[in-house]
């Protein structure tokens, strides 16, 4: 049988933004996912910190703007993401001299293959659901160059659009196509040898 | 045409750029007619090309990815930075009462 909605929403705790706030509770659940995902995309723990904490701050004075439209969680890693997009554009654009060369290295002085390039069977594993393979994902992303995960992670993972990418990171299209280029070539060599070759 | 003719020779390294930027972008006409000819010989880059399209594939399935993966990396903040949080919050949330000394 099927258990009544109500009872259903109500297993959800929930701290209910807009009513009274318990800072402890709300850093304490949120704040180590918070900093994950600034992390992943400042790549300095000084800074992931910072944003986490403006996030917070934010979000307690927007508390009672929170209607409930979506989770508590999506609410406050929606407001981390403003703050993020906010310190990518006011940080002075970043050469990227030592990251232009990497990811190349499958190829020959031709530009030739210099690896076998495998078949990536259809496996059912390779989904996020998958706790393994979510971890090999992200050990693989983590191991780019800074400019080219931050690229990919842009692009990929949060949908965002080349052009707007472009004007956040202040670089060319070109340039953001070589990044994201390198940055495939390294995850697809790196899930080869970490997943698809178990 | 002369651009045709030398994308169509272009080696893998070009190949595999053109397929990664066609997921970004939209490819000339002569460079997605010189990737559909590399793809009838090579086939390194005809699996490159399936696997960048399967991982985007895999990320897209999921809306919530940027959150699983955020948790899935497994950061922590460092407790004495929480605490900082906590203790800000706190503070931000009771504003003590302004106290003029009498």
């Amino acid at each position: 049988m099927e258990p009544a909605p109500a009872q259903r929403a109500s297993a959800e705790p929930n701290s209910a933004p807009g009513g009274a706030v318990d800072p402890q509770t709300w850093v304490q659940r949120y704040g180590d996912l918070l900093f994950g995902y600034a992390l992943l995309r400042v790549r300095d723990r000084t800074v992931a910190e910072e944003l986490v904490q403006e996030c917070f701050v934010a979000a307690l004075e927007a508390k009672d703007r929170f209607l409930g439209g979506s989770t508590e969680q999506t609410w406050l890693v929606g407001i981390l993401k403003h703050k993020l997009l906010d310190h990518l554009r006011r940080r002075s654009r970043q050469p990227a001299s030592a990251d232009q060369d990497a990811g190349l290295e499958d190829f020959d002085k031709r530009g030739l293959w210099r690896v076998r390039v495998n078949a990536w069977s259809d496996d059912p594993q390779a989904r996020l659901e998958n706790e393994a393979f979510r971890n090999a994902l992200n050990g693989c992303i983590g191991g780019l160059p800074n400019t080219h995960a931050v690229a990919f992670i842009l692009r990929e993972i949060d949908g965002m659009q080349s052009e707007e990418i472009c004007t956040l990171l202040e670089i060319s299209p070109t340039n953001l196509w070589a990044r994201l280029h390198r940055a495939r070539l390294g995850l697809r060599r790196c899930l080869e040898s970490k997943w698809f070759q178990r | 045409m002369i651009d045709f003719i030398r994308q169509l020779n272009a080696p893998c390294r070009d190949m595999t750029e053109y397929v990664s930027r066609s997921l970004d972008s939209e490819l000339t006409r002569s460079q997605r007619a010189a990737v559909q000819v590399h793809m009838l010989y090579c086939r390194a880059c005809r699996r490159y090309r399936a696997q960048v399209r399967m991982l985007r594939a895999l990320l897209a399935e999921r809306p919530d990815a940027p959150e699983i993966l955020a948790e899935a990396a497994n950061l922590h903040l460092d407790p004495a930075t929480k605490d900082r949080i906590i203790a800000l919050l706190r503070e931000r949330s009771n504003p003590p009462k302004p106290d003029n000394g009498q």
